[in-house]
Formats: C-alpha cells, sequence, structure tokens
C-alpha cells in the first residue's frame, strides 16, 4: 500500500498517470451526460470557457513555482474589467451614461490596463519582498483593498457595452476557433518556453525549491518574487480584459473566489506548493479538469452553493494529494 | 537615547494609537461619546472579539485559520435548524414561509443545543487542524479549502434560507445587559480573561508559544507538537460557533450567509495587535486592542457615513500597513 502510494505521488505530486485517468473518468462521464459533448463545437465552446480561468491559473503558477501564493488575482481581474469599462465610457463623469466615449483609442486602453494589472502585481511583490509581509497576508490585504477599489471607482454599478475591438477579446472568433483560446494557447507555449528554456525560468525553479542555496549560487530570490507577482498581474487584468468583452460589461463583482479555483488548477496539475517543482502545462490539465467539474456538476442540475461545497472538498483531496510524497509539504514558512 | 525612545513605542505604540484614535474619534463626530454609541461599539467589536481570540492561538502557532467566517454561518443555521426539530436533515420548503413567531420544538433541552454546536465548531476545527498536521499541510490552505466547503455545506443546508425563531435566553446572549455592560462584551471578556490564564499561567499554554516559536527545538526538549498545533484550531471553532450562536440570538434567526469576511477582520485585529504570522509572539492582551482599534475605526467611518466600498478599500490599507509596520520593526530587530 505504502509503495502504491508512493509511486502515485512519486513526482511530488498527483503524478501524470493519476490526472490523467480523472481526466479521462471525467470526459467519459460527461458524454454520456451530454450525448453532444464530444463535438468539434463544444471542444471549441469549452475551450473559450476554461481560458479566463486559465490565464489567471498561468500568472498563478508562476508565483506558486516561487514558493509564494497570490490571492489577488480575482480581483485585479474584476479590477481590469471595471477599468476598461471606465475608459471607454470616460463621459460617464460628464453625465451621458450610456454613449461610448474612448478616453484613447481602444489597443492604447488595453495597454494601459494591462501596465495597471501588472503594477499591481508589482506591489505586491514589493509589500512582500521589501515590507516583508508573508505572501498570503500581503495579497489578502491587497485583494480587499482592490475589489473595494473596483467598487468603489464604479459607484458598484455595471457598466454596460464595450466597443467593438473589446468584444473581439472575448467574444471573436479566427476561423473556427474562438480568439480567446488561441491567446491562452500562445500565452502556454510562451510560458512553457519561458520556464524550460531560458536562464530566467532556471532560476525561478532554484529560487523556489531553495531561496537560501539560491542566494548563496548568486541568484537574488527576492528579484524573483517580484517579477513573478508581476506577471501574475499581468496575467489576471488580461483576463479581465477579456472576460470584460465576452460579458459585454465592466463589473466590480465578477470572479469572485476564482483566485481558488487558480490555486486549485494549479495545485491538482501537479505543481507544489513548497515551490520550484511543477509547470504550466501541468496547470493547463489542472484547469481543465476543474473547468470539467464545474461542467459537469452544472450539467447535472446542482445549485451553485451545493457545487461551492464539493469544489471545497476536491480542492482538500487535490493540496491532501499534492502534499503527499513530499517530505516537508507546505508546513514550512516561506 | 534614541534606541530607548523606538523600544517605548514599540512597546506602547499600541496603547497610544487607541487613545489617540479615541481622542480624533470624540473630536470627529459629537455623538461617539453617547452611551448608546459606547455600547453598540462595544457589542459589535465583542463579535470580532471573540474570533480574534481563537485566530490568536491559531496565530500562535504560525498558523491561520481562514474557515471561521464560515463555521459562524454554519453555526448559526445549524443552531436553527436544532431549534426547529431537526438534527442534520434538509428542510421541507413549507418552513421557510413565514407566518408569525414560529413554534420552536428544540431537539434537545437548551443549554445542550447550544452545546451540540459548540462540538460541532470543535470537530471542524479539529478537521483542519488535523489535516494540517497530518499531512504537514499549512493550516491556510486547508481551512481555505474548508471555508469554502463549509459555507457551501451551510448554504445549501437549507437552501440559504434564514430559520426564523430563536429562544429567549439566546435573545438575551446577544441584547441583554448586566451592570450596563452589553452581554456579548461580558462574554468576550470572560473569554479573554481564560484565555490569559490559559496562555501565560500554565504549562500547556506555555507550550504553545514554545511549539509555535520554534517546533524542532520544542520537539527536542521533550514537547510532542501535535496536540499543541491541533488545540489552537479546536479552540478557534468553537470560538466561532459561539459567535454564531449569539449572531443567532442578535438577528433572531439562524442564518447561513453570516460571518462571510470576518476571518480577515480577526486577522486583522491579532496582526494590528502584535503577533507575529511566523508564531510564537503575540498574546491576548494585544488582539483586544487590535479589536478595538478595529472596531473603533469601523464605527468613526460609520459615524461619519462613508460609503461601504471606501471603507472596504480602508480595511485593506490597515491591514497592510500594520503589517508593513511588523515586519519593519521585525527587520531592525534582526539586523541589530
Amino acid at each position: 500500500m505504502n509503495r502504491l502510494v508512493k509511486y502515485i505521488t512519486r513526482d511530488g505530486g498527483l503524478s501524470a498517470i493519476l490526472r490523467y485517468v480523472v481526466l479521462l473518468i471525467l470526459i467519459i462521464i460527461a458524454s454520456i451526460m451530454a450525448p453532444g459533448f464530444l463535438s468539434m463545437q463544444n471542444i471549441l465552446n469549452l475551450l473559450r470557457s476554461f481560458s479566463f480561468l486559465g490565464f489567471i491559473s498561468l500568472g498563478m503558477t508562476f508565483v506558486i513555482l516561487s514558493g509564494g501564493i497570490d490571492l489577488s488575482v480575482a480581483a485585479i481581474f474584476a479590477f481590469s474589467g471595471v477599468l476598461l469599462g471606465l475608459f471607454q465610457h470616460w463621459g460617464i463623469y460628464l453625465g451621458h451614461v450610456d454613449k461610448l466615449s474612448l478616453l484613447a483609442p481602444t489597443p492604447i486602453l488595453f495597454l494601459i490596463v494591462l501596465a495597471v494589472g501588472s503594477a499591481l502585481g508589482l506591489i505586491n511583490g514589493l509589500l512582500i519582498t521589501k515590507l516583508r509581509i508573508t505572501d498570503f497576508a500581503a495579497t489578502l490585504g491587497s485583494m480587499i483593498f482592490i475589489r473595494g477599489f473596483a467598487f468603489a471607482i464604479s459607484g458598484g454599478r455595471t457598466i454596460f457595452n464595450l466597443d467593438e475591438i473589446a468584444l473581439f477579446m472575448g467574444r471573436g472568433m479566427i476561423g473556427p476557433v474562438p480568439f480567446v483560446a488561441i491567446l491562452f494557447l500562445v500565452s502556454v507555449i510562451v510560458c512553457a518556453i519561458v520556464l524550460r528554456y531560458t536562464v530566467f525560468g532556471k532560476r525561478l525553479y532554484a529560487a523556489g525549491e531553495n531561496p537560501v542555496v539560491a542566494k548563496l549560487s548568486g541568484i537574488n530570490p527576492q528579484k524573483y518574487k517580484i517579477i513573478v507577482y508581476t506577471i501574475s498581474g499581468f496575467f489576471a487584468a488580461l483576463a479581465g480584459i477579456c472576460m470584460a468583452g465576452r460579458l459585454n460589461v465592466g463589473e466590480p463583482r465578477v470572479a469572485e473566489g476564482w483566485e481558488l479555483d487558480a490555486i486549485a488548477a494549479v495545485v491538482i496539475g501537479g505543481t507544489s506548493f513548497a515551490g520550484g517543482r511543477g509547470g504550466v502545462i501541468k496547470t493547463v490539465l489542472g484547469v481543465i479538469i476543474i473547468g470539467l467539474i464545474r461542467n459537469l456538476l452544472s450539467l447535472m442540475g446542482i445549485l451553485p452553493d451545493p457545487q461551492e461545497m464539493i469544489m471545497g472538498l476536491v480542492l482538500l483531496f487535490a493540496v491532501v494529494f499534492g502534499s503527499l510524497g513530499t517530505r516537508k509539504g507546505s508546513l514550512a514558512h516561506t | 537615547m534614541k534606541s530607548k525612545a523606538l523600544s517605548l513605542l514599540s512597546d506602547y505604540g499600541l496603547f497610544i494609537i487607541l487613545i489617540a484614535l479615541i481622542a480624533l474619534s470624540s473630536l470627529l463626530s459629537p455623538l461617539f461619546f453617547t452611551a448608546a454609541n459606547l455600547k453598540n461599539f462595544i457589542s459589535q467589536a465583542s463579535y470580532n472579539g471573540i474570533l480574534a481570540v481563537g485566530m490568536t492561538f491559531v496565530i500562535l502557532i504560525g498558523g491561520i485559520d481562514l474557515s471561521v467566517g464560515s463555521i459562524v454561518g454554519f453555526a448559526s443555521i445549524l443552531y436553527g435548524t436544532l431549534m426547529h426539530g431537526n438534527f442534520f436533515t434538509f428542510m421541507p420548503n413549507e418552513i421557510f414561509i413565514y407566518k408569525g413567531a414560529p413554534v420552536l420544538t428544540p431537539v434537545l433541552p437548551l443549554p445542550l443545543d447550544i452545546i451540540f454546536v459548540l462540538l460541532v465548531g470543535a470537530l471542524l476545527g479539529f478537521i483542519t487542524g488535523s489535516i494540517s498536521r497530518r499531512f504537514r499541510i499549512h493550516s491556510f490552505i486547508v481551512s481555505l479549502c474548508m471555508m469554502i466547503f463549509i459555507r457551501g455545506l451551510a448554504v445549501s443546508y437549507t437552501n440559504g434560507q434564514p430559520l426564523f425563531g430563536v429562544p429567549d435566553p439566546v435573545s438575551y446572549l446577544a441584547y441583554g445587559e448586566l451592570f450596563g455592560i452589553p452581554m456579548p462584551a461580558l462574554i468576550w471578556l470572560s473569554i479573554c480573561i481564560a484565555a490569559i490564564l490559559l496562555l501565560k499561567y500554565t504549562r500547556f499554554g506555555r507550550r504553545i508559544y514554545a511549539v509555535g516559536g520554534d517546533e524542532v527545538a520544542a520537539r527536542l526538549s521533550g514537547i510532542q507538537p501535535s496536540l499543541y498545533q491541533v488545540f489552537p484550531l479546536i479552540v478557534s471553532g468553537v470560538l466561532a460557533a459561539v459567535v454564531g450562536v449569539i449572531m443567532s440570538g442578535r438577528m433572531g434567526c439562524g442564518d447561513p450567509k453570516i460571518g462571510e469576511g470576518w476571518q480577515t477582520d480577526a486577522i486583522a485585529a491579532v496582526v494590528i495587535g502584535g503577533a507575529s504570522l511566523s508564531g510564537g509572539r503575540g498574546g491576548i492582551g494585544g488582539t483586544v486592542i487590535g479589536v478595538l482599534i478595529m472596531g473603533l475605526i469601523n464605527n468613526v467611518m460609520n459615524l461619519l457615513e462613508i460609503d461601504a466600498y471606501p471603507q472596504q478599500m480602508a480595511k485593506g490599507i490597515i491591514i497592510l500597513a500594520a503589517l508593513a509596520i511588523q515586519g519593519i520593526f521585525a527587520s531592525r530587530n534582526s539586523n541589530d
């Protein structure tokens, strides 16, 4: 029995085999329950709906690889959507609410929003490294602040109607493939290459695995902490923009609790909380599993609240399984 | 000389901030020093205060308990269902239609109902603590999962509906007064005294500090850490259930949705009170001051009629500032 557990968890997280088995079972159940499940059309649709969670999980992967955790991503997600909405309805402050009034051409607005999201991530990184606040406490504080900020600048209202280019980010198609899915796949490939084949990536793994040793070998772990939180903020903002386009609104309530789904996706994928082990391809698998579980629960007609209960259990199992096989687990303080 | 002033500030700094805040509050709003407001302030602070006592225990061992807010909601709805003659059955729909004051049919004689709810709170804390201990996962992550799970359980239990009707003794816990002091404050006070006695004057309490400060050193000096690492989460679960019961009395119903986000207020109060998130340092005295500071800021912002959203932003900034000040002091001490 012990040997079995050791085998299943030999790479410190859920082993690849177990994860693929879970995925396969989910797909089989889904295709029995919904006959059209394996149609090309539905798969493309699923790809799109997984992409939003996918973006923030990508950023979260970097953060967890560095041994940290980012609870503020969902808040940055919502904030970015609201910011985009406000930038496209600049006239809201002049009294005309419904008319589009762009502050600048939309691509420039995108860049501004992405920059703001990255800046928020950067601030997280600075709080953690320069002011020596524990990762989760710092991002918990900034989560509360940023969500409050999103509500404050929108007055708690939903900002309806965005322009064509913004809609394209969430709804656009290139041929039969949703644009957002392409954007996500490109991001995954870029991240995977950066992590695997660049000096930055290798040093990030080293700094996450053991900050002390990394420091002794001339890597500054703090620098990598700051960078990963900035990346996380960037992807949260990107997800926020795409979601705003998909829903055609800037909405401060969007994505509440998504930070947990992202963490679950990363951990189920097999990236270890202890830092330094895992990767983005694994995370994609985790995102698909989490997305499929949610999809299945909806297919079964389970209401949102019991769904949350089940997701809590799923997350707990993922965390416990993920910790088997690592000796120190993540009880160690970062 | 300068360092003496600094250490004086770090020892009594909290106290000075509290007094300065009280002075500022009375300047900002003439309503502050009225008996009604003070009573209101202290009974509102008590709820966070009770949670913060449990959180202090958890933070002392270097853990964190994010599930307390959910336990408050679960305890409240569990208490409600007990009052309506059920243990764990999911309710029929008719029961939620309000038809005047409901007839209560408690499952157990009155004090036993409350004790049952507290035991369930203890069980939930025990689950979090023992999973965290057994699998060596930081309690912050385990309690995060438990937070989602318990909230989902509480809300699906009655489809999110509140259950009206609580017996008088429980309303008394929320609204009663003894010598002009609101009951919640008295409950908070007695819990604080018990906690101080336990932490300061028993071997058990000192061992909690020892395990929190350095687990390895504690084990080498013959302390078995598991007990001391699980016990604080049980305390936290029980105290969250206490808050859930009193809250039911306050609102006149069992409500599965209350307590959302309360864990952050409790954590903030403990951290403002000077406890270190890495464990081993802090105490109930500091936490009480932290709770009062948080409560004062809330109270004054309400008196000044500031909107909910800027209030939320302010809360985030206060938490970050408290943590930052602590981080700066800690790094200064370690540089010396």
